[in-house]
């Protein structure tokens, strides 16, 4: 019984075609690489300039840039500005009142304000913002008030019109009880005490 | 014999030793060539995918802006110092805020305040802006001379006078405060530009545009610190908008304006969104992309909306997925309410 040959250990000589493929490859690759890393720097640092500005910006922001260098240049700021004494300030004073403006410290994507009223409840500074609330999806959602304390600026929260109640719009306040009425037309009250819907 | 063992076992030596360096030359260069190759294929992703490869810009700190609440210009200088201090101690770094005064009234004689609080005329305005301004100034010390405040004197198009002649007297109230900051010494690190939250629900899209054109007729920049209810948020050729708007009515009075500069809201990751292809609507159909200032922020008044880190995050994300919209940010922006702040 013969022994078996052992096999012969084979591995490719590095001559001829195959260095010649593997030194392409490497070139090619340096070459994209080198290429990509150039581009990709463009990309992120042309955004950190005006390069992208079209023609008017860049040249307002030059301008701009310009008039402050000068300005700094020609500046010797003390160790403190002169103060310029403020005009005499009137007392702060709340306006009672319907104001017919859709402004509101929140966006209207999360709730729609038709109109909103301030005033005094139980002696605290109101002010109660009347409209909708608008859904995830962006369409108007169901009608509602939302109420502030206007000394704090706090929000005392959301209260919801009957199930169906389209936004709602305020039209007069008398006493405690505010009337209200809905895009489609339906009459209500709140009563800016208890926080209660009633018909109107 | 034991000589010709040890060549033998010599030439065995050297055999094996040729053959291992043979083989781990070819290994390595072959190694060596797939690195470089699969490098090659990489820097071409980074050219499709930017955002997936490099590290988030780092986002600067959220500068406070106001819902100005009184007139009082007390109030407004220690805001104002507040910022220039903040400014002066982390490096003598710049920053953008609005003071909102809210909608303008009618006769383009002063404004709504936010929060129902009552008109201010445009005397107080100035007032309450050259304050704000002095205080910055101030506030920055005798040490820092190069930070630099951009103050927005912000209004909105949810009232009255949104039109090209509220446009008009809104940025000459802006030229007035210029010129009180130039004239007190100040100007060397204060700016005031308008500003202007405009929301789509709020006002129609000719009206809103025609107060923009009349901005721009007077001069100056405005900041557009406002919404884009409803517009596409994976679309970007020119598609509709809430109130009538389309993504080109947002983009104007954002950007397509010679004095338009975007500072968005971003409040939620859809308006992430709508933002991203309003600037992807500029690259693709207007010839350059909406070159964003910054998000802006209001998880001070809702903490159910994204905080400032999130909406940079967002923000910064969305825009650096296209290679048409990538750009880095100077500004980040949080609104905050005067007197709860």
């Amino acid at each position: 019984m013969g022994t078996q040959p052992q096999p012969k250990v084979r591995f490719p000589k590095l001559s001829g075609s195959s260095a010649r493929v593997l030194l392409l490859i490497a070139a090619v690759g340096i070459a994209l690489l080198t290429g990509g890393v150039l581009v990709s720097r463009h990309v992120i640092l042309a955004g950190g300039a005006y390069s992208n500005y079209p023609p008017a910006k860049a040249t307002e922001m030059a301008r701009e840039q310009q008039a402050m260098a000068t300005a700094r240049a020609n500046s010797n700021k003390p160790s403190k500005a002169t103060e310029i004494p403020s005009s005499p300030q009137p007392t702060a004073t709340f306006q009672a009142g319907i104001v017919n403006a859709h402004q509101a410290p929140f966006p209207p994507s999360v709730f729609f304000v038709n109109n909103s009223y301030a005033g005094p409840v139980n002696g605290v500074w109101e002010v109660v913002y009347a409209g909708r609330v608008t859904n995830q999806d962006g369409s108007a959602g169901q009608g509602g008030l939302r109420i502030y304390n206007m000394v704090t600026d706090t929000n005392l929260g959301q209260f919801l019109a009957p199930a169906g109640t389209s936004a709602l719009t305020i039209t007069a306040v008398n006493g405690v009880v505010m009337q209200l009425r809905s895009d489609s037309g339906q009459l209500l009250t709140f009563n800016l005490q208890t926080h209660q819907y009633g018909q109107g | 014999m034991a000589l010709g063992v040890g060549r033998w076992a010599c030439s065995a030596c050297k055999q094996i030793m040729s053959l291992l360096f043979a083989r781990l030359r070819f290994r390595a260069i072959r190694v060596m060539a797939l690195g470089v190759f699969v490098a090659s294929l990489c820097s071409v992703f980074v050219n499709l995918h930017p955002a997936h490869v490099f590290a988030i810009q780092a986002e600067p700190p959220a500068d406070w802006s106001f819902y100005v609440q009184t007139t009082n210009t007390t109030t407004a200088y220690n805001l104002g110092k507040n910022q220039g201090a903040y400014d002066a101690s982390h490096g003598n770094i710049n920053s953008e805020v609005v003071v909102d005064f809210g909608g303008q009234v009618s006769d383009s004689s002063g404004a709504w305040m936010v929060n129902q609080k009552g008109k201010i005329t445009n005397a107080q305005i100035e007032g309450v802006a050259d304050n704000f301004a002095m205080g910055y100034w101030d506030g920055t010390g005798a040490h820092d001379t190069t930070s630099v405040l951009t103050l927005g004197i912000g209004t909105n198009n949810s009232y009255q006078d949104v039109n090209y002649n509220g446009g008009y007297q809104w940025a000459q109230l802006v030229g007035t405060i210029n010129t009180d900051i130039k004239n007190s010494g100040w100007s060397s690190q204060v700016t005031a530009v308008g500003g202007n939250d405009i929301e789509p629900d709020w006002y129609d899209a000719p009206d809103t545009t025609s107060w923009a054109q009349g901005y721009a007729a007077y001069g100056g920049r405005y900041l557009n610190y406002g919404s884009a209810d409803g517009c596409p948020q994976t679309t970007s050729s020119g598609g509709n908008c809430d109130n009538g708007w389309t993504q080109h009515d947002v983009w104007y009075v954002s950007w397509g304006d010679p004095p338009a500069y975007p500072i968005p809201e971003i409040y939620f990751t859809s308006n992430a969104l709508e933002w991203t292809m309003i600037s992807l609507y500029g690259a693709q159909v207007q010839g350059g992309a909406v070159q964003m200032q910054g998000p802006w922020d209001e998880y001070d008044e809702d903490q159910s909306t994204l905080t400032s880190a999130q909406a940079w995050t967002d923000f910064w994300t969305d825009l650096n997925s296209h290679s048409q919209t990538a750009q880095s940010m100077p500004y980040a922006a949080e609104i905050h309410t005067e007197s709860s702040s």
